[in-house]
């Protein structure tokens, strides 16, 4: 049995001078927001009994799917009937506010003593992983961060934490203990789990893992082994909230993103847009939020160092330095074994995920990078299936790929500042993900090569975002 | 009666030629475009334009493995996952590793979901499966799945479990109406099975392990 934790409940912590992130989550106790408890599946934050200012969304509950003959009802020339359209917006709903993952990460086993231990004498001290958090989903209210954790019996202290960072806010946990218990792993692992409500956020915006003082709140921080940063489910929205955010053609509004169902009746014919300021209102919501829904809402996957960037945190892409070899395994790659669809490489699900007859799509690629001198420059490849489904045998260099310059590591592109991180459709770096019926997922080779003899490329850790249609 | 989930989506923005804008330019183009072509692009953006692909490699040097020196079975990886209510298996696929051509052969892959996570009884211990059952107990919380497989040389080995999965696992997991808003957070342990009767040191481990979810 794994013992009851003795805590304080979570605390939202924000570093000095940062901006408040969205809160609608937390502002009418709909968000998901836990309040006291910080644990997921025992406390949400949803009042059944305080609905005055929701809108029901369903975003936990299971989808609505569409039997064809239903289809009949929208024919050219024939009235939509608005029970239908209802229940499509119902569907979209659900869609938009269902939740998605972010990122996971292990450090270890579950049967050695594998696992890191984030002290000030770490040579990795600092954030314990860093992602690039992609928030641009009109049902992203709330987060959820996961951990499993422990400490190794000689470490174990007071005022211990962990937490979650999204650029400019900090969520936190304390682990605070009044005795110092022994928490060994992998016989007594630990879970913890944190609501956060940074939200819809139209930039890119780095996110952080830390265990310790990163925030400094915490003098030490526990091992983590394990966890997950995901979108939370929502059920519930706030329809009176007037925080910002930014649909997908980079409009600012006003209010939250849902698709007023409650004003549509639920017989006869639909109301064309210019009947009332409801109806339009619903359809022009419905529009925006399927563009939003089917742009952002694919797959978002990542890898990162323990301490990316510090210490031994980093991949170093030394063997053959300057030919495109496979991050996790340099033995693949130009000059080396050539790639395979059963080879070494990441496997992500795409099937079915293009617009129309399309059987790719674009997936974004953020590297958190430097050089090991300041000689040569660097540049990221990718080998994976093309439009037939075929794995490459080779890596070739991505569409606009970041030129890696420096010893200082830094995201490529810049994901440091909200003002300048908002991600271009146009120029940021994508390769295109095979997305066709003959395969459920694609496989693909994450390679970096330097473009000189000196210097080497260090990859610390890496996102792929997966968008759309090839546009 | 026919539920079309796996038509690829049609209707896009206006800028890459879907005339979205038409819906709202006029009451025929929404009689039209709406409720005949959302009847099905809903059915896939809810199903296969998933966003649950999740995808996990070890934070040290993107490997991890364990030392074996018997046969039985062995956890290689365990991490909190996050499921959507409504799918009706996980689908995986794992790369797994191996250092030596000599000791024992890996022959089958297991992955667990479960509401608890694995806790071992000692370091390098085989892996119990009834530990995930909250209290011991029998009674349910987990649900496993196995993929036969026969790597016995040195390299990578990819194990497939794209098309069957995990089936069943929101009722195992009594996951069903867990509270409105929750999110339903799982963990998934991945173990090794080794056969045979060597006793010769191998490094069974993991490079990669993705899941999604398939509603069909």
């Amino acid at each position: 049995m794994i013992p009851r934790l003795r805590r304080f409940g979570p605390a939202l912590i924000r570093t000095p001078g940062s901006t408040p992130g969205s809160a609608r989550g937390r502002t009418s106790g709909v968000g998901g927001d836990t309040g006291s408890g910080g644990r997921s599946g025992t406390s949400t934050g949803i009042t059944p009994g305080s609905q005055g200012a929701t809108i029901a969304v369903g975003g936990s509950a299971a989808p609505i799917l569409f039997d064809d003959t239903l289809r009949t009802q929208g024919r050219n020339g024939a009235p939509a009937l608005a029970s239908l359209i209802k229940r499509e917006t119902d569907a979209l709903n659900r869609l938009a506010f269902s939740g998605k993952p972010y990122f996971n990460f292990f450090t270890g086993g579950v049967s050695t003593t594998s696992g890191h231990v984030l002290l000030p004498s770490d040579p990795n001290y600092g954030p314990a992983f860093r992602q690039v958090y992609c928030g641009r989903n009109f049902g992203n209210v709330a987060e959820g961060a996961q951990i499993h954790w422990a400490s190794p019996p000689l470490n174990q202290q007071a005022n211990q934490g962990w937490g979650v960072k999204y650029f400019d806010t900090t969520f936190a946990n304390y682990l605070n203990y009044t005795t110092m218990p022994q928490i060994p792993y992998p016989t007594n692992i630990q879970t913890d789990t944190i609501i956060s409500a940074r939200g819809f956020v139209a930039p890119n915006a780095e996110m952080q893992f830390f265990s310790g003082p990163e925030n400094g709140a915490f003098s030490n921080g526990p091992i983590l082994y394990a966890g997950m940063v995901y979108q939370q489910p929502q059920d519930l929205i706030d329809q009176t909230s007037t925080g910002a955010y930014i649909d997908s053609t980079g409009t600012v509004a006003g209010k939250s993103p849902y698709v007023g169902t409650q004003r549509l009746h639920q017989g006869g014919e639909v109301v064309a847009i210019t009947a009332t300021a409801d109806s339009s209102d619903t359809l022009q919501k419905m529009r925006v939020n399927y563009v939003d829904t089917l742009t952002y809402r694919r797959g978002q996957v990542g890898w990162s160092a323990i301490g990316p960037g510090t210490g031994t945190g980093y991949v170093a892409f030394t063997t053959s330095k300057s030919n495109f070899r496979y991050i996790f395994d340099q033995s693949y790659g130009s000059g080396g074994t050539s790639f395979a669809a059963s080879l070494p490489a990441i496997t992500l699900p795409l099937r079915y995920s293009a617009a129309g007859l399309y059987t790719q799509v674009r997936i974004y690629v953020f590297v958190y990078a430097a050089m090991n001198g300041a000689t040569d420059t660097g540049t990221i490849g990718v080998a994976n299936r093309d439009s037939a489904g075929s794995m490459s045998s080779s890596a070739t260099a991505i569409t606009n790929a970041p030129t890696i310059s420096g010893a200082t590591f830094k995201w490529y592109p810049d994901v440091a500042s909200s003002s300048t991180a908002s991600l271009n459709f146009t120029s940021a770096p994508y390769f295109l993900g095979y997305a066709g019926a003959g395969a459920a997922y694609d496989r693909i080779a994450l390679c970096a090569k330097s473009n000189g003899t000196t210097d080497s490329v260090r990859i610390g850790a890496f996102t792929l975002i997966a968008f759309g249609a090839p546009f | 009666m026919a539920v079309t989930l796996k038509e690829q989506v049609s209707l896009w923005p206006p800028a890459t030629g879907g005339g979205f804008d038409d819906w709202l330019n006029d009451g025929e183009g929404m009689h039209s475009i709406v409720p005949l072509d959302l009847v099905r692009h809903l059915n896939n953006a809810a199903t296969y334009v998933q966003p649950w692909a999740q995808y996990i490699q070890s934070a040290v040097g993107g490997t991890y493995s364990v030392s074996v020196t018997a046969a039985g079975e062995y956890a290689l990886m365990q991490c909190p996952i996050i499921v959507p209510l409504g799918a009706v298996r996980m689908l995986w696929a794992a790369g797994l590793i191996r250092d030596t051509a000599s000791g024992n052969a890996m022959t089958a892959c297991s992955v667990y979901l479960s509401t608890t996570p694995y806790v071992a009884s000692a370091q390098g211990a085989a892996f119990v499966p009834t530990k995930l059952n909250v209290g011991g107990s029998a009674a349910g919380q987990q649900i496993a799945r196995t993929v036969t497989i026969n790597f016995t040389t040195a390299g990578y080995f990819l194990v497939d479990d794209s098309i069957l999965g995990v089936t069943n696992y929101l009722a195992a997991l009594n996951l069903v109406g867990n509270g409105a808003g929750a999110a339903y957070t799982s963990n998934v342990i991945v173990t090794v099975t080794m056969i045979g009767g060597s006793s010769a040191a191998v490094l069974p481990g993991i490079a990669d392990f993705s899941c999604w979810f398939g509603y069909e």
